[in-house]
């Protein structure tokens, strides 16, 4: 059995007489240490597949198994213990806490989790070792996005789930992020899944799980992942 | 404005709810108590200016020493601001009946055409014979005698009825409530213990008094002022010069007319006089002339009696010596016949008669006169002296009748002249002190001033009680709106980037604020001018006789209070905007950079800063970042908090006081009042002993005078020496309220209390001094709450040289038994007593108080529950807006896996933090403003207790956290609630 499993995942919203289907029968498998990218167009229904992964939103029907548990199958309190103690996650907008600086950012993980790593080791892992008394408003974007990574990764969680890590950042430090990402991924065995619209780092994954209108349209394996340098968009 | 901005607004109040409802309900408790409290006095004052209206209650009162003719009454209805003017007849009268004892009334004629000072029946008919009357449908402090009971009417001392009532029972067929009695005191008198108890109401025809006692007058258009404005008092004022100069003109005219009139009789009288006393002088020397005659026929008597002594000696003679005899008889007779001295002509005439009767037969006979007929004539002549007696008898007695009427009319003309003496004197003092009296209502009338006093008392309580509430009010609507703004600016953008104007974009959030405050300052004063004016009228009731109120919505407070919350939210909406306007579209949509975090002042503090969790650094953090907010629940929370221990504190300010007067101060259970001058005090406590329920009893004096300080000013104060200083303490208990030390009343100088020391200024060691001005130590300043008192000891008080010696004239009386009925065993005891004129129980001084008191803590109440709302809207608003703010630092920490329980703490801290330090605020600043608040509400005769207990200091914190416990229950679900999510995905 696969450390991630997906099975027939439908969740559906009720617009007034509408009913629009954000999963549609989802269904996918992620192994244990992979890096996946989810990709697919704006409004496709990617992060809808996060949120239901990261325990953020619950799913109608299906089952969503997660290292042996159907976390689908939680209560709204279970539900937050596995967001604490199994989940990191990624936001676009990094969405720090304006008023902890770098290192009190992290600490807001760790003080919560049982097995958490030492914040200012992480920050080093990351490396912003000289950066953590900093607040976010005097960091740059990509070190921003480095402390969100560290405050996802200091809990060590089962997945570290990132939507759109790179989506507000240029180039270059896109670039560095998702190294940071992948040589995590690499280097602690870390599962990780990042969504992305961005077809065009889907050969640094893994595996490649394309999402199009709320259903799954294509799941390719790549054997051999390149490094994020070599690509180029 | 285009239509899809204005549909925009009402969709906004509709999606932001709990927004708009914030601002309604603020605005509406804003406002609705600003105006209520505001509207509560000019309310009651208009309640008592219609019934005034209604009775057409005089303007102007004019008494005169000399009372009123019907010729000064033309001349009062002739000034011309006069409209109309009637006299009438009034006496303070002892009042009885059946079951209840003496009392004292002020009787009114009743004229059932009169259209001045109408009364107003209550129950019943008015009278429609001269044996019935109305009287006062309440009487004060006393039974009101009942419809169908027969009342008797008593003159006071040695004056009778008769002299002022032709009857003195009346029959009562009504009750009737007098204009001129606006509260339930009736006002003093001369007679009895100087409190009138109720007015009766008897036809005019009945009073048998020559000149009228009292003339009403109601000015020209005074109907149409409000008669607590100065406009009313001012024109009142100047009708009272022009009537006290019209009164110098009647005056002088009257006192010549009585002066006139009283000389003409007296002139007569002592025309009268002079002709008696030259018919006494008549009638003395006819007395002499009498006495002269009387003394004539007495000679007379006399000689005769020694003629018939002769002869009876010659008759004895007669047998031996015949004719010598006979010629010796001849000779007497003789003589006598020349006798001419006889003085009454019956006794000369008799005498003659017996004369000539004897010669005849003398001469008859043998020229000798038989011994026949000498004894014929003695017995004639004896006849004749025994008549001349009797007719000098007579004579006496008339003639010493004459003497004693002599004498009499000696007295008579004494008492006459006398009397002419006294009549002069008479003219003389009534023409000195002749003077007419004009009086205005709040002179003449018991407690009109109080009343328009009470009323502004309650205006000071809205001056500084709703502005609280408004500035609060304003707070919240400032935030708010400004966070409404801030949450649309890209909102705001868009519109710009479409083409709209600074003005459209502006009305939108000016509509949304008009459209909250508008109607929730519309709901706010209908509610606030109903209820308010209607609840402290109440509470009034107690106190004064006004029956009912309007509650009108007063135009101008409504106006004013739409005004200032339409202002007040508009200009929130402006000044939010302020910079949004100025701004272009492009930076307006890009996301607004965050507030930076930045290191806060404690964190210098290592030592401190290190010792903290991260979880309380984290809201220390937090608190300084957002100063503003943190500032505005301190102030908001702090606000109401000190709303609320001013109101606790003042309604235990007022309720404190009953007790602390009538147990910890005042300890007797009785106090009897004395006429000075008749009271027999050994009496008195034999009666007081034996009922067995007195415990002790004590004398005292206490009576009202005036006390200066060095400055001059002054005040009115009870000053009580006690008989014996150290059995004092047993009724009294002087003590310095917060120290609790006892002080003694010594000879050194006098004790205040405590309201007096603040009224003249007075600490221990200064000096006052009485009308004599005689200097004395202030030697202690005792509790106490009622009433002013200066407590001196007799030794004091020879000392300081009063006119009058100490003169006890009240009695302090301990009872075993407290209960009514020991109550009426004593009175029983007391009442018939001459020299017992009241008997007053602490008991009931304490309902009283206690009525008067409970009906003040009612409008505490109301402003407990209305701080109690706002600081609940306040706080429910502030903390809604602290959640909006920060919905994305929430969402994230609930992402991060943070139970409900501690996304919930996480804020809690925050809130609870900034709560506890505006409670803390609140209490210290209430602290003042109770005592400010206090100072302001107090009445002159009266203390608040200044202290405020730890009780008023939990309950004003422990409501304040029960609205924060509250606040954030609500928090909770509102925390649960949030859609992690959605909220992310939002740039922040």
């Amino acid at each position: 059995m696969s450390y991630v499993e997906l099975k027939n995942v439908y969740k559906r919203y009720k617009m007034g007489e509408v009913t629009i289907s954000a999963s549609d029968g989802v269904s996918f498998e992620i192994e244990k240490g992979e890096f996946a990218v989810i990709v697919g167009a704006s409004g496709a229904g990617k992060t809808t597949v996060l949120n239901m992964l990261g325990g953020m939103d619950r799913c109608d029907e299906g089952e969503i198994i997660v290292d042996g548990t159907d976390i689908a199958k939680f209560n709204s309190k279970r539900m937050i213990t596995y967001r604490r103690y199994d989940i990191g996650f990624v936001f676009q907008f990094y969405n720090l806490v304006q008023n902890l600086t770098a290192k009190e950012n992290v600490e807001l993980a760790t003080q919560i989790c049982k097995n958490a790593l030492d914040a200012e080791e992480v920050l080093k892992q990351v490396g912003l070792g000289d950066r953590l008394d900093n607040f976010p408003a005097q960091l740059s974007g990509g070190e921003q996005q480095r402390v969100s990574i560290a405050r996802a990764l200091a809990k060590s969680p089962k997945l570290l789930l990132c939507d759109e890590p790179t989506g507000a950042l240029d180039y270059n430090t896109g670039k560095t992020i998702l190294k940071l990402l992948q040589d995590t991924c690499r280097k602690s065995g870390m599962t990780v899944v990042v969504i992305t619209h961005n077809q065009a780092i889907t050969p640094m994954a893994d595996r490649v799980i394309t999402i199009k209108s709320s259903k799954v349209a294509n799941i390719t394996i790549n054997e051999h992942p390149v490094p994020v340098e070599e690509i180029e968009w | 404005m285009k239509k899809a901005l204005i549909l925009s607004t009402f969709r906004s109040v509709k999606n932001s709810f709990g927004r708009f409802a914030a601002i309604f309900i603020i605005i509406a408790i804003g406002c609705g108590f600003y105006a209520g409290i505001k509207a509560a006095g000019p309310d009651m004052k208009k309640a008592a200016w219609k019934s005034y209206t209604e009775q057409n209650l005089d303007d102007i009162h004019l008494i005169s020493t000399l009372g009123f003719e019907d010729d000064e009454l033309e001349a009062i209805l002739q000034y011309e601001n006069a409209e109309l003017a009637e006299a009438g007849y009034t006496a303070d009268l002892y009042i009885s009946c059946e079951n209840i004892s003496r009392k004292v009334a002020k009787v009114y004629s009743y004229n059932p055409n009169s259209s001045i000072n109408i009364p107003k029946l209550t129950e019943g008919r008015f009278p429609e014979n001269s044996s019935e009357c109305v009287v006062d449908y309440k009487f004060y402090s006393s039974e009101t005698p009942a419809i169908g009971d027969v009342i008797t009417l008593e003159a006071s001392g040695d004056d009778v009825i008769e002299d002022t009532l032709k009857s003195a029972e009346y029959t009562v067929v009504g009750y009737v409530q007098f204009p001129m009695y606006i509260a339930f005191e009736r006002g003093t008198t001369s007679i009895g213990n100087g409190v009138i108890n109720g007015g009766v109401l008897v036809p005019e025809e009945n009073f048998s008094l020559e000149v009228y006692t009292d003339v009403y007058v109601s000015l020209k258009g005074a109907d149409e002022l409000d008669p607590f404005k100065e406009k009313y008092s001012d024109y009142v004022a100047a009708c009272i010069s022009d009537y006290e100069e019209i009164a110098d003109v009647m005056v002088e005219s009257r006192v010549q007319k009585i002066t006139d009139e009283a000389y003409d009789e007296i002139n007569d009288a002592k025309a009268e006089l002079s002709d008696a006393e030259s018919e006494l002088s008549d009638a003395r020397e006819q007395l002499a002339d009498g006495e002269k005659e009387y003394h004539d026929g007495e000679l007379i008597i006399d000689d005769l009696s020694s003629v018939v002594n002769e002869l009876n000696e010659i008759l004895s003679d007669y047998e031996t010596e015949t004719a010598q005899g006979t010629d010796e008889v001849y000779n007497k007779i003789d003589s006598l016949n020349k006798g001419d001295s006889f003085a009454t002509d019956g006794i000369l005439e008799q005498l003659i008669m017996a004369y000539m009767m004897t010669p005849t037969e003398y001469d008859d006979g043998t020229k000798s006169a038989s011994k026949q007929g000498i004894e014929q004539y003695i017995s004639a002549l004896n006849e004749n002296i025994l008549e001349a007696e009797q007719s000098l008898d007579d004579a006496r007695r008339e003639l010493d009748d004459a003497a004693v009427e002599i004498a009499d009319g000696e007295v008579e003309i004494a008492n006459a002249k006398a009397e002419i003496a006294d009549a002069e004197n008479d003219v003389a003092e009534a023409v000195k002190d002749a003077q007419w009296y004009v009086f205005n209502r709040d002179d003449y009338y018991p407690y009109f001033s109080n009343y328009g006093e009470d009323c502004d008392r309650i205006d000071a309580i809205a001056k500084v009680f709703p502005i609280f509430f408004i500035l609060v009010a304003a707070l919240v609507c400032w935030t708010t709106m400004g966070r409404m703004v801030e949450e649309q600016r890209i909102q705001i953008g868009t519109l710009k980037a479409l083409g709209y104007g600074r003005f459209d974009i502006i009305s939108q959030y000016i509509l949304y604020a008009l459209a909250a405050s508008i109607p929730g300052a519309l709901v706010g004063l209908a509610i606030g001018f109903k209820l308010l004016p209607s609840v402290i009228f109440m509470c009034y009731q107690s106190m004064y006789a006004q029956e009912s109120i309007e509650t009108p919505f007063i135009w101008s407070y409504g106006i004013i209070c739409t005004l200032v919350a339409c202002l007040c939210t508009s200009l929130a909406s402006l000044y939010s905007c302020r910079k949004e306007l100025v701004s272009r579209p492009a930076q307006l949509m890009r996301a607004k950079p965050p507030k930076n975090g930045k290191r806060i002042i404690l964190e210098s503090f290592d030592f401190f800063w290190k010792r903290l969790k991260f979880t309380q650094k984290v809201t220390f953090r937090n608190l300084f970042r957002y100063k503003s907010r943190a500032f505005m629940t301190i102030i908001g929370v702090g606000g109401c908090t000190a709303l609320l221990l001013a109101a606790f504190g003042l309604r235990y300010s007022i309720v404190s006081i009953v007790d602390r007067q009538y147990v910890d101060v005042f300890k007797y259970d009785a106090l009897i009042a004395v006429d000075e001058d008749k009271v027999d005090f050994d009496k008195i406590t034999e009666c007081i002993n034996e009922t067995g329920i007195a415990s002790e009893s004590m004398y005292a004096m206490q009576k009202l005078c005036d006390i200066y300080n060095s400055e001059g000013e002054t005040a009115e104060v009870y000053l009580v020496v006690p008989e014996n200083e150290d059995q004092f303490r047993t009724f009294v208990d002087l003590h310095e309220r917060v120290s609790q030390d006892e002080l003694d009343v010594s000879e050194d100088g006098i004790i205040i209390n405590e309201k007096l020391s603040r009224v003249l200024d007075l600490k221990t060691g200064d000096k006052v001094h009485f009308n004599n001005g005689y200097d004395i130590t202030v030697m202690g300043i005792a509790e106490n709450y009622t009433y002013n008192f200066v407590y001196m000891s007799s030794s004091a008080y020879d000392k300081a040289g009063f006119d009058n010696s100490v003169k006890n004239n009240i009695v302090y009386v301990n009872m075993t038994d407290i209960s009514a009925s020991a109550e009426d065993t004593l009175s029983e005891a007391l009442v018939n007593r001459e020299d017992v004129l009241a008997i007053t129980y602490s008991s009931g001084g304490v309902d009283k108080f206690r009525s008067l008191v409970s009906s003040l803590s009612l409008i505490v109440v109301v402003i407990i529950a209305a701080a109690g709302a706002l600081a609940f809207v306040v706080m429910f608003n502030l903390a809604n807006i602290n959640v909006n703010e920060r919905i994305h630092e929430l969402a994230t920490i609930k992402v991060l896996g943070f139970y409900d329980g501690e996304t919930a703490a996480y804020i809690y801290r925050e809130n609870t933090a900034s709560a506890m330090l505006g409670m803390i605020v609140g209490l210290v600043v209430g602290i003042f403003f109770e005592g400010f608040v206090i100072k302001t509400a107090e009445v002159d005769a009266v203390m608040f207790a200044p202290d405020i207990p730890a009780y008023c200091f939990l309950a004003a914190a422990g409501m304040t956290i029960l609205f924060t416990a509250a606040v954030d229950v609500y928090l909770y679900f509102r925390l649960k609630k949030i859609d992690m999510a959605a909220s992310l995905k939002a740039i922040e």
